[in-house]
């Protein structure tokens, strides 16, 4: 969010391709790491690298198409992101197996570093509404969702009534309710609060964290399940992921046209019920000898549900704002994403720690089962939240147009 | 002229953005791909 604030400050473009430049270096430092602690490090910059990239890469996309072809736009912007769910598995396969996985992070180098100079050279400069960096927003929200995650990290190792998990839980809900009452009177927020008065763009917003939280929580358990449990090679485990990219990157395209004949709601709350769906087989499905062949169709639902939801999810809420609010629209879209992400893993993690273990096969089975138990409900919410993205979206743009103007000091 | 550039702009952002957006969201899965090697 405050990268997106800084674009808006000082040039899109311009902080995009710093987003790329701290990118790429953290890449080459957690490459280098000489133990776990520097590539925790190395790792968590590059995470500010990534925080950096994906709400200017969205806020650019936003102001270079109109809105008549944004939702294409941002159809193929999606696709294309979706080629990493077909890529990734395989292409970290091969390197862990054939090469060692100091490479997996020498990969971004190039594409990195091309991309940001073809930037500098092809991409126009643009600007949004000149606003302060809330450093105590910053501050308080990292702090606060740290508390958060922190107890549910450790929540079973710990004890969810000890010392350490409550007084983490407490200070974390304390900091996230004082970042809210900041939010509220300051007078650049890091958050603009007054958009959540749009039903678009909070429903868009709730249904991107959901859909972060649930994907995150799966693949982060699905490469580990097939090589923990079934035994496979990381390359094996990798292409039998496949289905599910490949499910993601077909369904995406077509997603905008669904959306034509179903609504934007309708789309997205069927998106998360496929999701749902395969959450829930595999859940009831998870064993050591469990068969290859019985985890594609629930894959496939799976990343078909995903595929379907998440461009619409991304245009509605881009949509739903005036053209002068698309970099803090943008940039918070990115936020509740990451943060959605973030709170995914952990509360995969919490529940798979709670109901198995890593000690044998049987035990990660039971905890993967559990883990998209818990993911299929978050899913069966998200369906829930997608009903409040029905059309509304021009009155919505005019009270968001009325909000932009109303504080001074616009550009 | 302009309208011609705007395109060529526009087209260049799309596949700009959606290539940078490829980088981070692979590194995630590959990272997730390979983390039970990493741990080792």
């Amino acid at each position: 969010m405050t990268a997106s604030v800084a674009g808006d400050r000082f040039g899109r473009r311009r902080i995009f391709v710093a987003g790329m430049g701290v990118f790429v270096v953290a890449s080459a430092a957690c490459a280098l790491a000489p133990g776990i602690g520097w590539l925790i490090a190395a790792r968590a910059v590059q995470g500010v690298g990534a925080a950096i990239i994906m709400p200017l890469a969205l806020a650019q996309l936003g102001t270079a198409f109109p809105p008549e072809r944004r939702a294409w736009a941002f159809g193929i912007y999606s696709s294309v992101t979706a080629l990493s769910s077909v890529l990734g598995p395989v292409v970290g396969g091969v390197i862990t197996q054939d090469l060692t996985w100091p490479w997996i992070f020498w990969l971004n180098a190039p594409i990195g570093i091309l991309v940001a100079s073809l930037s500098v050279r092809r991409i126009p400069e643009s600007f949004g509404p000149r606003a302060g960096i809330d450093f105590l927003g910053l501050v308080t929200v990292t702090c606060g969702v740290l508390g958060l995650v922190w107890a549910l990290m450790r929540g079973n190792p710990a004890g969810w009534t000890s010392a350490e998990t409550l007084s983490s839980l407490t200070l974390g809900l304390l900091l996230i309710a004082l970042f809210i009452a900041w939010e509220l009177r300051a007078k650049a927020p890091m958050i603009p609060m007054h958009l959540f008065r749009l039903r678009i763009f909070s429903a868009g917003n709730a249904a991107m964290f959901l859909l972060n939280a649930t994907v995150m929580g799966t693949l982060f358990f699905m490469a580990q399940f097939q090589v923990a449990v079934l035994g496979q090679s990381p390359l094996a485990a990798g292409l039998r992921m496949l289905p599910w990219g490949i499910a993601l990157a077909v369904v995406a395209p077509q997603a905008g046209a669904l959306a034509r004949r179903l609504g934007e709601a309708g789309v997205v709350s069927l998106g998360f019920l496929l999701q749902a769906l395969g959450f829930a087989a595999m859940a009831l499905i998870a064993k050591p000898d469990l068969a290859y062949a019985a985890m594609i169709a629930p894959m496939v639902a799976a990343g078909a549900g995903f595929a379907m939801a998440i461009p619409i999810v991304q245009k509605a809420v881009v949509g739903a704002v005036a053209a002068s609010e698309i970099g803090k629209a943008s940039g918070t879209l990115s936020t509740i994403r990451q943060l959605g992400g973030v709170f995914g893993v952990a509360i995969a993690v919490a529940v798979f720690a709670l109901i198995g273990g890593r000690a044998t096969p049987q035990s990660f089975a039971r905890g993967f089962a559990g883990a998209n138990g818990i993911l299929a409900l978050l899913s069966l919410a998200g369906a829930v939240v997608a009903l409040w993205l029905s059309r509304e979206a021009i009155g919505d743009t005019q009270a968001s147009q009325a909000a932009a103007e109303a504080p001074a000091g616009s550009d | 002229m302009d309208k011609a550039l705007n395109e060529s702009h526009a087209a260049w952002v799309l596949i700009l953005t959606s290539t940078a957006s490829l980088m981070v969201a692979l590194d995630a899965l590959v990272v997730a791909t390979a983390l039970t090697e990493i741990g080792r």
